[in-house]
């Protein structure tokens, strides 16, 4: 399947259950980097006495985004498989804001993707995670064989 | 009873689950913890929403994720004398196969608790314990 943001979103919200239930949203996405967002709910909350969300669906995020950051890069046409991702936490989330994350896939050899990118709320310039990410390739179609 | 109050008590008994009670992101993914001897075993059972790649089908990444912090959070506390909830600082997982659509077994492995400071892996697997599905390497401010 040739990469296209409907396809994308389409996919997302009926095809891939986890991103539909936490109800990941697709921003924007294109080959300089992916946009998405999970809106709050209480069941995200990690530390019931301040209301900060787990950093479980901080991870959910950020792997979700890094994966696809990789599919306009390549044109569609790989698989990819995660093989680490890292997360540093830079500070505690807003109780009840909603999470945004924006991950570019910045290089890609033959086999392997690597990605790093941000979640953030409201403002990108004070995020409250950073993320690194590295993922095996299946190409599926010729991509990667164009200059 | 405030979630110190659960903390302590849940150390004083060694029984985990009212911690797990206590945290909505916990209750949401029906996390169980066992004790299998020394180690604290967190539990996550199969949910279809927890499907992240339909063809294989395999669990979302991200959810591995999710259950590895909140196993080597709970392992800590476990371990751990203060009833506070520790913050954590970072976390590296690797992934090694794809996670079945099974229940899914974590635990984390305490290797450094220091005043300010603790460093847990993590392990999760499914059936067997010989072959994990994913490791994870975090952590966690104290203070």
């Amino acid at each position: 399947m040739k990469f296209d943001l409907e396809n994308m979103r389409a996919l997302m919200s009926s095809g891939i259950p986890h991103m539909a239930e936490v109800g990941l949203e697709l921003i924007s996405m294109d080959d300089t980097g992916v946009v998405g967002r999970i809106p709050h709910r209480d069941e995200f909350i990690g530390d019931p006495e301040s209301g900060v969300v787990h950093g479980g669906i901080v991870t959910v995020l950020l792997d979700s985004l890094s994966g696809m950051s990789v599919v306009p890069v390549l044109g569609g046409m790989a698989m990819t498989a995660t093989l680490d991702l890292r997360i540093d936490y830079l500070r505690p989330a807003a109780p009840g804001e909603d999470l945004f994350a924006k991950v570019r896939c910045y290089k890609t050899t033959r086999n392997i993707a690597f990605t790093r990118g941000i979640a953030y709320q409201g403002d990108m310039d004070d995020p409250i995670a950073h993320a690194t990410g590295s993922f095996m390739l299946t190409r599926t179609g010729n991509a990667g064989t164009q200059p | 009873m405030t979630l110190a109050d659960g903390i302590r008590a849940a150390q004083a008994s060694g029984d985990l689950q009212p911690l797990i009670e206590a945290v909505p992101y916990f209750r949401w993914l029906k996390l169980r913890v066992e004790r299998h001897g020394e180690e604290l075993v967190t539990i996550l059972p199969f949910q279809d929403m927890l499907i992240g790649n339909p063809m294989l089908p395999a669990l979302h990444g991200g959810i591995t994720g999710a259950l590895l912090e909140s196993a080597a959070m709970i392992s800590l506390i476990g371990a751990m004398e203060k009833p506070k909830l520790p913050r954590i600082i970072n976390i590296t997982v690797d992934y090694l196969r794809p996670g079945r659509p099974l229940d899914c077994l974590a635990t984390g492995l305490v290797t450094k608790q220091g005043r300010r400071v603790a460093n847990v892996r993590a392990l999760a697997w499914q059936g067997d314990r010989e072959k994990l599905i994913a490791t994870a390497s975090a952590h966690f401010m104290m203070i």
